[in-house]
């Protein structure tokens, strides 16, 4: 019982561990990104074609992360749902053999 | 490997362990009492069966951060509990409890299970040792002081409490690493104030002892001034126990034992800086023991460490 506790919270830290960095490392690459596309954006003559560049990338980066975070909290549920049902069962298998 | 586990978990709890718990994460260490690695149900049942020899003397151990009870483990086999019950009759309790916590939270829910446990305790208690390594001795301090506005049944039985590498006026490390912290967090650049925000994660419990906060409303009053010392500690030893201090020092050098000490706590932290209350001189120099060239975790579990508690609590049966 207590194991099977801390897997399911093994388990709930390794998505939280994958949701934080994401999130972090998004972050520093739209911040990062930022600084040269800021400077871009103010040169007359590239400033358009510039910021539609800045809009697609940022949108790429953001969608890409929210995939790496879609899929961990797929992968984390189905895990998490297959402990339980493994806990079940040895719950089962123990009341059978009492 | 079930210790291994244990101290992994243990680690953990050290870390980031306020996240663990707020989240309620079924890796987050609950505040327990232990016995062969085993929690023990603070019961009349539950405490009888785990003790079938208790006695009427029980002292109670609790580890630091990132620790659990068997840091106190000699590598030759025993520990200070083990042998205080085989010298003087003690029976030993140990506390196991999630080390990233708030000192504050820690230590009311020490004084809660510690409120239980003379209750249900199989033999009228006379006596409660209280010995706690580093970390661990904050949180008896927190303990103590949530006792003492509550009116605790146990507080009366505690006649001493021993500190062994306790960080009584805070581990300047920790105040060093929240200065960069701060520092880093202001810092224009992306990847600085990543890796302030990845500083930042540690837990309430390390933060804590910075200042060796003991209390919710000293939390509040965090300094950013870099120091070796806090001079205006609030919350000062409680006058009714008799307290005994133990600190290490790598060096010989008094100077860099000064600033050094056991190599994470300050001689003048590990000894209080001499005082039982602010601006006073209290303590009896027979209470306080350095330890030269002795590092911070050795004090948990080291022989001559052992006989200078013991001879402490012989001393104190006559007096």
């Amino acid at each position: 019982m207590k194991d099977a506790k801390r897997w399911r919270g093994l388990v709930a830290l390794v998505r939280d561990t994958i949701e934080h960095t994401s999130r972090a490392v998004e972050r520093v690459h739209l911040d990062t990104a930022e600084r040269p596309f800021a400077i871009l954006e103010k040169i007359p003559g590239v400033a358009q074609p510039t910021h539609i560049v800045h809009v697609v990338h940022d949108a790429t980066v953001s969608g890409v992360h929210q995939i790496v975070r879609a899929v961990s909290r797929g992968v984390v549920t189905t895990v998490d749902l297959a402990l339980r049902v493994a806990e079940q069962q040895a719950d089962k298998d123990a009341d059978h053999g009492s | 490997m079930g210790k291994k586990l244990e101290l992994a978990v243990g680690i953990l709890n050290g870390t980031i362990g306020d996240y663990l718990a707020r989240t309620g994460n079924g890796l987050a260490t609950a505040m327990q009492l232990v016995a062969n690695g085993q929690p023990i149900a603070v019961t009349r049942e539950g405490l009888a069966r785990a003790f079938p020899a208790a006695t009427s003397r029980v002292v109670v151990l609790a580890h630091g951060l990132m620790n659990t009870e068997d840091v106190w483990t000699l590598p030759d086999g025993g520990d200070y509990g083990v042998f205080l019950a085989r010298d003087l009759g003690f029976t030993p309790l140990y506390v196991r409890y999630n080390s990233g916590l708030a000192i504050p939270d820690n230590g009311a829910e020490l004084a809660r299970l510690l409120e239980g446990t003379v209750e249900a305790w199989p033999v009228p208690l006379e006596e409660l040792l209280l010995l706690g390594f580093s970390m661990g001795g904050l949180v008896m301090r927190s303990a103590c002081h949530r006792a003492a506005l509550e009116e605790m049944r146990w507080l009366g039985l505690v006649r001493r409490a021993i500190y062994v590498g306790t960080p009584h006026l805070g581990a300047p490390y920790e105040r060093v690493g929240r200065v960069l912290s701060r520092l880093a967090a202001v810092v224009p650049d992306p990847f600085v104030r990543l890796a302030a925000q990845i500083g930042d994660l540690r837990s309430d419990g390390i933060k804590d002892l910075g200042d060796a906060d003991l209390r919710h409303e000293d939390r509040a009053r965090r300094r950013a001034a870099l120091s070796l010392r806090d001079p205006e500690h609030p919350v000062p030893l409680l006058p009714g126990i008799r307290h005994y201090l133990i600190a290490g020092a790598l060096s010989t050098d008094p100077r860099l034992a000064m600033v050094f000490g056991d190599a994470l706590v300050p001689v003048p932290s590990g000894t209080n800086g001499l005082r039982a209350a602010p601006g006073t001189l209290a303590l009896p120099p027979r209470h306080v023991k350095i330890f030269a060239g002795m590092g911070h975790m050795t004090l948990a579990h080291d022989p001559h460490v052992y006989e200078q508690i013991r001879e402490w609590c012989e001393e104190d049966e006559g007096a």
